[in-house]
């Protein structure tokens, strides 16, 4: 996947939403630490009763906030880290309101902390779209870069597919064995004839580059392509699983099978693949 | 048949499961002689590999005879006895044309997972998780070869032993290739992390490859005791000693001009601090590695030399000390062995007496024993060096 952080867009550069996410991950240390280190001192200061269950609570959501430093700096899962961030000011809220109810010491300072943590959403939520928009962002050519094995959403639900592949052999044979080989994804010759393919000479004698530019029709809207990509029947998924096998039999003229993946090169099978262990297959 | 199969975190058993079949016309099907343990199925074992399946059947060092053959299959004929490696490749893709087998562009099935940890994948292995390719292992009575006529090399010698010959399907070319990696030259000075199978076999392989000193680091003494046989000159035990400062001291204060690390992910560290800050960091999956010996290996190493990596990681690493890399121009090379280029040269050595690989050897078990195998290989039981299982 393309992370925001890489920059490499032209369009859309996220150093905005990365810095923004990084500085709010260490403030989420800044904020857990008196809650895990002198949590009735905090609930004080907020204006909560500390009753041993609201410091429990404060607790958990202390060492949450540390969690959301690591996973946001340390681990550089920002875009997740974010969001959970949102969903844990979401919590947050609801904390607070059910304190209000039952736990109001400090009308004024319990309002005070609503409203630092509804700031926080805020800003937390303004982030994580950030960060998701960048991740889906077209990434650019560059001039001359062919963006080869670049995959990417252009947004809206759209997925076009850029990806390439060497075959070790010459251009002739590589073209007409994709004209022969049973693709599902797409029909070879539409994409022959609209330039979303296109042949090139690998550098170095190392056969021929595949070039593929194409965006498939997704059918069944947002919903349908989410749920297509989940059990490894998106387009895209499918262009690359043919691609692999396409290769393969080119190559070797064998499809790899493996204990796992008696079909050969599945995404279906790689997001399943705890279902079926590597054992022979009784009857296969 | 029966096979022994990873059922989660420290257990394995050796259950029945269907026999093999022919799934392309390039495979063969080998029926297992001799099949042996290694320290990467440990990393299975210990659970630090991502991607294992409860059933999957493990092992990728095997050795038999072929019982049946794809039409595809035109160098071997039942009958013949085989040593396989354990990298599977394709041998016609740009990586396999290169000699580049163990990153085969066609081999792996399950290369879109690999890419996403990995960035591009690796060729398939046996026995090694689903990001290798899920590919069925050796440590059985059966096993399916794809590429049969790629990988799988004849032995003829019937002079030659099961024990002879069955390393050459990993730890001796890894070991071997170690010592190549470090471009060893006359009067060269070479440390060794790590005494197990595959030490032992970079230890040999470098004094075969022309190094004047080999210093083995390992704690346990009986491994230490195998280093010297296989040819180190000096053997260093690190929990009583700071490494580094022995190593200086060996070098006559420049530092080996080659370093092999064959300790992989789960290192250990003598100071209980040091190893306590990657074991917690390794549990909670923050960083995957414990590289102390990775770490040690580029601190002790001379300005300008080189670091072998043989060693098995999976993931990421904290505390890379790549300033020390860096300025001192220090080159690092590893990878998982390309066997296939190295079993012909290194069979003709073994041949020609140049060496008896199975001097590792410390155990022959009953396949059914595999979990008792395991069990003193990965604690240093019974001075346990090497487990060989015969099915
Ligand atoms: N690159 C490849 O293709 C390839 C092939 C085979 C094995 N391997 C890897 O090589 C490594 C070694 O395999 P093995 O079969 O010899 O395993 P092993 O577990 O028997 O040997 C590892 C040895 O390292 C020692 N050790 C631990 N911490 C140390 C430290 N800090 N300093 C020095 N020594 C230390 C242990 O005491 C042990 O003797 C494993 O990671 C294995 O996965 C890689
Ligand atoms: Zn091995
Ligand atoms: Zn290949």
């Amino acid at each position: 996947m393309h992370s925001a952080s890489e920059g490499v867009d032209g369009t859309a550069p996220a150093v905005g939403p990365v810095r923004l996410a990084d500085a709010l991950g260490w403030s989420s240390s800044a904020l857990g630490a008196p809650m895990t280190v002198a949590p009735r001192r905090f609930l004080r200061a907020i204006g909560v009763r500390d009753d041993p269950k609201a410091v429990a609570w404060t607790l958990g959501v202390g060492v949450r906030e540390h969690v959301a430093t690591l996973n946001i700096v340390a681990n550089r899962q920002r875009r997740i880290g974010m969001w959970s961030r949102v969903a844990g000011d979401a919590m947050d809220l609801t904390l607070l309101a059910a304190a209000y109810r039952h736990k109001r010491e400090d009308e004024a300072r319990l309002f005070g902390a609503m409203g630092v943590v509804g700031t926080l959403l805020a800003v937390d939520l303004f982030t994580a779209v950030g960060l998701t928009r960048a991740d889906g962002a077209h990434v650019s050519d560059g001039s001359g870069s062919t963006g080869v094995g670049v995959e990417h959403d252009t947004g809206g639900g759209h997925t076009r597919v850029r990806t390439a592949v060497t075959i070790r052999r010459p251009e002739a044979e590589v073209r007409a064995a994709f004209r022969a080989f049973a693709w599902t994804a797409f029909d070879p010759a539409a994409l022959e004839a609209s330039g979303d393919v296109r042949f090139e000479r690998a550098p170095g004698n190392r056969g021929t580059e595949v070039h593929l530019d194409h965006e498939p029709v997704v059918r069944g809207g947002g919903l349908g392509a989410a749920a297509a990509k989940a059990v490894g029947q998106a387009p895209d998924q499918k262009i690359h699983d043919e691609l692999r096998r396409f290769k393969s039999l080119t190559e070797t003229g064998v499809i790899a099978r493996s204990e796992t993946s008696p079909e050969g090169p599945s995404s279906a099978r790689q997001i399943l693949h705890k279902r079926q262990p590597a054992q022979p297959v009784e009857g296969a | 048949m029966r096979a022994t199969c990873w059922s989660g975190r420290n257990t394995v058993q050796v259950e029945e499961v269907p026999d093999p079949k022919l799934l392309t016309d390039r495979d063969a099907i080998v029926k297992i002689t001799s099949t042996a343990i290694c320290g990467s199925d440990l990393h299975l074992y210990d659970g630090y590999v991502p991607s294992m399946t409860k059933g999957d059947i493990l092992g990728h060092e095997f050795m038999g005879e072929v019982v049946e053959i794809g039409r595809g299959v035109g160098n071997l004929a039942v009958g013949d006895r085989v040593v396989v490696p354990f990298p599977i490749a394709c041998g016609g893709c740009g990586m396999c044309a290169k000699g580049l087998f163990s990153v085969c562009e066609n081999a792996n099935p399950n290369a879109g997972m690999a890419e996403k940890m990995w960035g591009h994948a690796t060729a398939g292995m046996f026995g090694y998780s689903s990001l290798t390719g899920g590919y069925a292992g050796g440590q059985a009575e059966y096993a399916r070869v794809p590429y049969a006529d790629v990988g799988p090399i004849k032995i003829e010698n019937d002079d030659l032993t099961d024990d002879q010959v069955l390393f050459l399907s990993d730890i001796f070319p890894t070991g071997y290739m170690g010592a190549e990696l470090c471009d060893i030259q006359p009067g060269d000075v070479v440390a060794v992390w790590g005494a197990g199978p595959v030490g032992l076999f970079a230890i040999a392989s470098a004094i075969l490859l022309g190094a004047e000193r080999v210093i083995a680091i390992d704690r346990f003494d009986y491994r230490l005791d195998k280093a010297r046989e296989a040819g180190a000159t000096h053997v260093v035990d690190y929990t009583q000693v700071d490494v580094p400062v022995v190593l200086k001291e060996l070098t006559g204060g420049r530092g080996p001009d080659a370093c092999i690390e064959c300790v992989g992910m789960e290192a250990h560290h003598s100071h209980p601090i040091v190893h306590g800050y990657d074991r917690v960091k390794q549990a909670t999956r923050l960083e995957t590695e414990r590289p102390h010996a990775v770490r040690e290996a580029i601190l002790s190493c001379r300005g300008g030399g080189t670091v072998a990596i043989t060693g098995v990681f999976g993931g990421f690493m904290d505390k890379f000390p790549i300033g020390s890399m860096m300025n001192r121009g220090i080159t690092i090379r590893t990878g998982q062995t390309p066997v296939h280029r190295y079993m012909r040269p290194l069979l003709e050595r073994i041949e020609k007496g140049e060496i008896d690989p199975s001097f590792v050897v410390s155990h022959h078990l009953a396949l059914d024993d595999a979990p008792k195998g395991y069990e003193m290989f990965k604690h240093k039981q019974d001075n346990c060096t090497k487990v060989v299982l015969k099915p």
